[in-house]
């Protein structure tokens, strides 16, 4: 098998790993299904440019979150890649197909109160309900301990916020 | 609802994505990516291309301003040509580097403070043409003319200069009017997200 060949069955294989995170991530900062794909064509094009490069001093799930998260958190890819006919090929060409799939209305409340958050919020976010320590959170984010748990602390509030609000709504209808 | 609730139905969705979403493996497979990747270092090069006919128009106007170094009404809008083209060269380097620099598999952090700095840039850029354009159009015909032409633009009267100059404020007012009315959009959404960027670091 020729050496792209190799690197071509790995990546899908990759690919195949993550690809539930890659939508979650697309999910929350883009809210557009048109402009969603477009990210995740995105993101998984700079995946793809970077996977040669990747040397394992990060767990694979921290280089994900690290180039999904800039990809997306960055309006750079409007100012540098956006082109029309870069844009009509990436179009005709998707790389991800989705099933319908009927929406859950609990997991809607959820994507509905992280829109509301800052960017980096978000990407806390996301970590923190993924299950990934302070240490992770900051290895993918590069803040320091505490100033994510100040935020975590402040997300939580909002959070608390948010869904007592919500039940208030719903007692009231 | 609890946290560990929201977290629950955050996993689970996982199973859900898992099975709704395939993969073309086709499109890989034909390295329709790699053709992808290649069309974006377009951008990059007409960047390259603007950094290199600046570096031309330096040596000219180096040489310009040897041959009438002592003859200063030459001389002078050829500095000022000089130092304008040497300052927006410099931009332009700097924006490069930005550009090339930025890791994607570096840290959200790093990133973020490098973006900052690109879309100042950015904002500054359009905000410049007020300046460089009323500065840039007189002195611009006299080294031509002298250049080119062998023609001292001073000898038909020095007035044409002012009504020049006041001529290129007007321009430079309805240019930039055009640029925010056709690429405000780009602009606004720069002016935006620096303001989104800049807000989480005034609340820390």
């Amino acid at each position: 098998m020729k050496e792209s060949n190799l690197q071509e069955a790995e990546f899908i294989k990759y690919l195949e790993s993550c690809k539930g995170l890659l939508v979650k991530v697309a999910r929350i900062y883009c809210y557009d299904a048109e402009d969603r794909k477009d990210l995740i064509q995105d993101i998984i094009l700079q995946l793809w440019k970077s996977f040669p490069k990747y040397d394992n001093t990060y767990a694979i799930t921290t280089w994900t979150y690290r180039i999904a998260l800039n990809v997306s958190i960055s309006f750079l890819r409007k100012a540098t890649k956006r082109h029309s006919a870069h844009a009509g090929y990436i179009q005709h060409f998707e790389i991800f197909h989705f099933e319908d799939v009927a929406p859950d209305a609990k997991l809607e409340h959820i994507y509905k109160f992280i829109e509301g958050l800052k960017s980096i919020d978000k990407a806390i976010m996301i970590l923190f309900m993924e299950g990934c320590k302070n240490k992770e959170i900051s290895a993918v984010t590069g803040m320091t301990d505490s100033n994510i748990s100040t935020r975590k602390e402040r997300i939580k509030n909002k959070l608390k916020q948010y869904f007592e609000t919500q039940q208030k709504h719903y007692n009231e209808i | 609802m609890k946290f560990e609730e929201l977290s629950a139905i955050w996993h689970n969705n996982d199973l859900t994505l898992d099975k709704s979403i395939r993969i073309n493996k086709e499109f890989v497979k034909n390295l329709g990516i790699s053709k992808v990747a290649a069309r974006h270092y377009e951008i990059k090069l007409t960047a390259m291309i603007g950094i290199l006919t600046g570096i031309l128009f330096t040596i000219f106007l180096c040489r310009f301003i040897f041959e009438y170094f002592t003859d200063l009404k030459f001389s002078v809008p050829a500095m000022i040509l000089l130092v304008i083209i040497c300052f927006g060269l410099a931009i332009e380097f700097y924006n490069l580097s930005l550009l090339y620099t930025i890791n994607p598999e570096s840290t959200v952090e790093e990133a973020r403070k490098k973006l900052i700095r690109l879309k100042k840039l950015e904002i500054m850029n359009v905000y410049s043409l007020y300046l460089v354009i009323p500065l840039f159009g007189a002195p611009f015909m006299i080294v031509m003319a002298k250049a080119f032409l062998h023609l001292d633009l001073y000898a038909f009267n020095t007035r044409w200069l002012i009504y020049f100059t006041a001529g290129s404020v007007i321009i430079a007012v309805i240019l930039i009017y055009f640029l925010r009315k056709f690429a405000g959009k780009k602009l606004a959404q720069s002016i935006s997200f620096l303001n989104e960027l800049r807000d989480e670091d005034s609340r820390l």
